[in-house]
């Protein structure tokens, strides 16, 4: 049986279903974009993504999205952003190329840091597939799985990485230890010098024995009582207290020898005295030590009460310029992002740009309108947002220039070391709250200046946020009544003016934060004032412990030294003069029998 | 409900009047919907074929309902495939040209599990459709004659629905 190969009559299902389909656009294509922008949006924010209403026209090149709101995806019912409407008017053959070409954005009512009544943070695996959490990749450099991205850890851990004073400050009380007699120096040093002074004692015996001068001494003096009734022509005489002036004098060579010996040992051991004296001041050291102070110097205190809130600053600038580095690489290199999230795996995708071609996404122009503090209206302009500067020449830009706000950013990823800057400066502006992480103290700064610059060149950061009020006005709940915030609350409730500059350095990586604000000196100095006294007691109960420790340990050494040093040293004494004495008596005869002539 | 539907599908095909060649290569193309994402251009594409080729029509529903399953189950598969084809430096020109073409990125070829369903199953076709059809001829010749004559056959095939679906595609 012969079978027609194609099937015309289909024309009419086909057709149908072709009809179907562009009907179905016709009916739910914005409903399609506005879920296709949700998906997109929260896998790049790595937070919800939520818009109310798009609105697309292919006929006349422009998308309309109503009630946009971004998510924080670090604070958990905290908007990152909300607008209005977003008006963009596209151009439409490089949709078929899959680019989507803004050449104008017109953002109305955008809000930043508004709550929301829903967390709208994101896990990896919620905002893509599981092949989402491994991070963009470069096709063609390694095919195996990368670490989690830079974008999420970097977020979460610069906090992290700041080792804020908060946690001793927090417990706002002195904390003593309990001395360990086995942590103690004294006791090895002390046991050490005795067990030296006593071989030295044995050793200093023994050689002062071996000298045997008492018979040489004797003899030189029998020979000296001889000499009174001898002839000077008695060369035997003379020749005798000549071998005898030498022999003492040999003896008295071994004697100063030994004593150059015992002034050596009982130099080396007034050393080991001194030791123990330093090993006795090295334990009063550890027992001070054992007194754990609250933070008190006022930089720290200043990174303890504001640095939480600086870093969260500064975190937020970070995630967004590794957003942006992430979705916007320099080069021509292909590219891989996670695929927004489907029914099925979503898989990676890549994207291979081509010199002299279109960037898969390119907004040239955007003007947009927004508040900071629900009262007045800024406006700026948005240049050059695109997923490959390469492609374009050009860096992103952001800026706006008002009497009530100068802020400005730059992304520029077209060289090899990328530079994201962003700054700004409000002169007069209704500043966000601040929790003070000391016993649930809240500072409403009410109107001031803040100012806040975010660079990242490289991986080098360069940051600072400064804050300025003359209006604040502190409240606290009931923790603060005890403990650190009580100091604090003392010192900070008189206080009505603020002063805060914070500066972020180092790496992502490695970060280092220095804050200071005209509280510091204010909180160091009563947190001092207010337990100087409970230090100064606690360390003289920590000093007697050890004196008492070590004080029965160190005097009989001591004394031991003294005793063995003085009794070696008075020995050697009574051998050299008695030596002297003999020698003395022997020249003097043997000058009174030769009548002072030298004899050959 | 939808058992019902598959198996009364799978006997309303295995017993049409379509050839066995018709039937697996209707099968060998529903095996494209089924195993790569479905909401992808080049499936507009094979549902034209399945329309404008003189293939077993029902054949080609039931390749997309039994494949769609192993569809799901072989993504991780896919998503191996693709990795490695877009990811492999000597093809790196090939997939740039594609990119910048019209149309093309629309197909969304450039994802690892689009891609990899796709070379996975464009692999696949042949094979299976040899081997389809070897197993319908097998089929008609031993358990369908049989099967035919049973009261069980005639209760699932008696629906208003293959009327609908002799009237074009028989």
């Amino acid at each position: 049986m012969k079978v027609a190969l194609f099937r015309w009559k289909a024309v009419i299902p086909f057709g149908t279903f072709v009809l179907i389909l562009v009907l179905f656009w016709v009916l739910f294509g914005n409903w399609l974009v506005k879920r296709a922008l949700e998906a997109g949006g929260t896998a790049a924010a790595r937070a919800k993504v939520e818009i109310d209403q798009v609105r697309i026209s292919l006929w006349q090149s422009r998308l309309t999205i109503s009630g946009l709101t971004i998510a924080s995806p670090t604070e958990a019912f905290k908007n990152t952003l909300q607008a209005d409407q977003l008006d963009a008017d596209f151009e439409t053959l490089p949709l078929l190329r899959k680019k989507f070409i803004v050449d104008r954005l017109a953002a109305t009512g955008l809000r930043f840091g508004t709550p929301r009544t829903t967390d709208g943070r994101v896990t990896p695996s919620e905002a893509s597939s599981d092949t989402a959490t491994n991070g963009p990749t470069t096709p063609g450099a390694s095919s195996q799985p990368k670490s989690p991205s830079k974008t999420s850890e970097a977020a979460e851990n610069l906090a992290g990485r700041l080792n804020f004073p908060i946690l001793n400050l927090a417990t706002g009380k002195l904390d003593v230890g309990t001395l360990d007699p086995s942590r103690l120096s004294t006791e090895t040093a002390a046991r050490s010098l005795q067990a030296r002074a006593d071989s030295a004692q044995k050793a200093w015996n023994a050689a002062l024995l071996d000298l045997h001068t008492g018979p040489t001494v004797d003899s030189a003096v029998a020979l000296a009582n001889r000499l009174k009734g001898a002839k000077p022509t008695d060369l035997t005489a003379v020749n005798n207290a000549r071998r005898m002036l030498s022999l003492l004098s040999q003896a008295k060579d071994k004697v100063d020898a030994l004593g150059r010996g015992i002034a050596a040992g009982a130099s080396d051991l007034q050393h080991g005295v001194a030791q123990l004296d330093s090993a006795k001041a090295r334990d009063l050291e550890t027992a001070r030590g054992l007194v754990k102070l609250p933070a008190l110097d006022a930089s720290q205190i200043g990174a303890a009460v504001f640095g939480p809130a600086a870093a969260g600053k500064f975190e937020k600038a970070l995630h967004w310029v590794r957003v942006a580095r992430q979705y916007a690489p320099g080069g021509l290199t292909p590219h891989a992002t996670p695929a927004p999230k489907r029914v099925r795996r979503a898989g990676t995708t890549v994207r291979f740009p081509r010199e002299h071609d279109l960037p898969a996404f390119w907004l040239k122009s955007g003007d947009v309108s927004f508040t900071l503090d629900s009262t007045r209206n800024y406006s700026g302009k948005l240049a050059d947002l695109t997923t490959s500067q390469t492609l374009t020449g050009k860096p992103t830009t952001f800026n706006t220039q008002t009497p009530a706000l100068q802020a400005g950013a730059l992304l520029d990823h077209r060289r090899p070391q990328a530079l994201d800057t962003i700054s700004g400066v409000i002169p007069a502006v209704k500043l966000p709250d601040l929790a003070i992480p000391v016993g649930g103290i809240h500072l409403a700064p009410g109107a001031g200046t803040m100012s806040f610059r975010f660079a990242l060149e490289g991986e080098i950061l360069r940051a600072g946020w400064d804050v300025k009020s003359s209006h604040i006005t502190w409240t606290h709940d009931s923790a603060a009544a005890g403990g650190a915030g009580g100091l604090v609350w003392q010192v900070v409730s008189g206080i009505s003016t603020l002063d805060v500059s914070a500066r972020l350095s180092g790496t992502p990586e490695s970060p280092s934060l220095s804050v200071r604000s005209n509280l510091d000196q204010a909180i160091s100095d009563r947190i001092k004032g207010l337990m100087g006294n409970q230090v100064k007691a606690a360390e003289q109960k920590l000093t007697a412990q050890v004196n008492a420790y070590a004080d029965p340990l160190i005097a009989p050494v001591k004394s031991q030294v003294a005793s063995v040093t003085g009794t070696a040293q008075q020995q050697l004494g009574a051998s050299q003069s008695k030596i002297a004495d003999a020698q003395k008596q022997l020249q003097q005869r043997l000058k009174s029998l030769t009548g002072g002539i030298r004899l050959p | 409900m939808i058992i019902l539907k598959l198996i009364q599908s799978i006997f309303n095909t295995l017993h049409s009047e379509g050839t066995p060649g018709q039937v697996a290569a209707g099968m060998a193309l529903g095996a494209f919907l089924g195993l790569t994402p479905l909401a992808s251009l080049h499936n507009v594409f094979i549902f034209a074929l399945i329309c404008f080729f003189n293939v077993s029509f029902g054949g080609a529903m039931l390749g997309w309902a039994v494949f769609t399953p192993l569809g799901f189950a072989l993504d991780p598969v896919f998503d191996y495939i693709g990795h490695q084809l877009l990811f492999a430096p000597g093809l790196t020109g090939l997939w740039t040209a594609l990119y910048n073409a019209p149309v093309m990125p629309l197909t969304n070829f450039n994802n690892t599990v689009v891609l990899g369903s796709f070379v996975f199953t464009t692999i696949c076709f042949l094979p299976l459709f040899f081997f389809l059809r070897w197993g319908v001829d097998r089929y008609r010749d031993t358990a369908g004659a049989w099967l035919k004559r049973t009261k069980f056959y005639h209760v699932i095939t008696a629906t208003k629905l293959i009327n609908v679906y002799k009237l074009f595609f028989r």
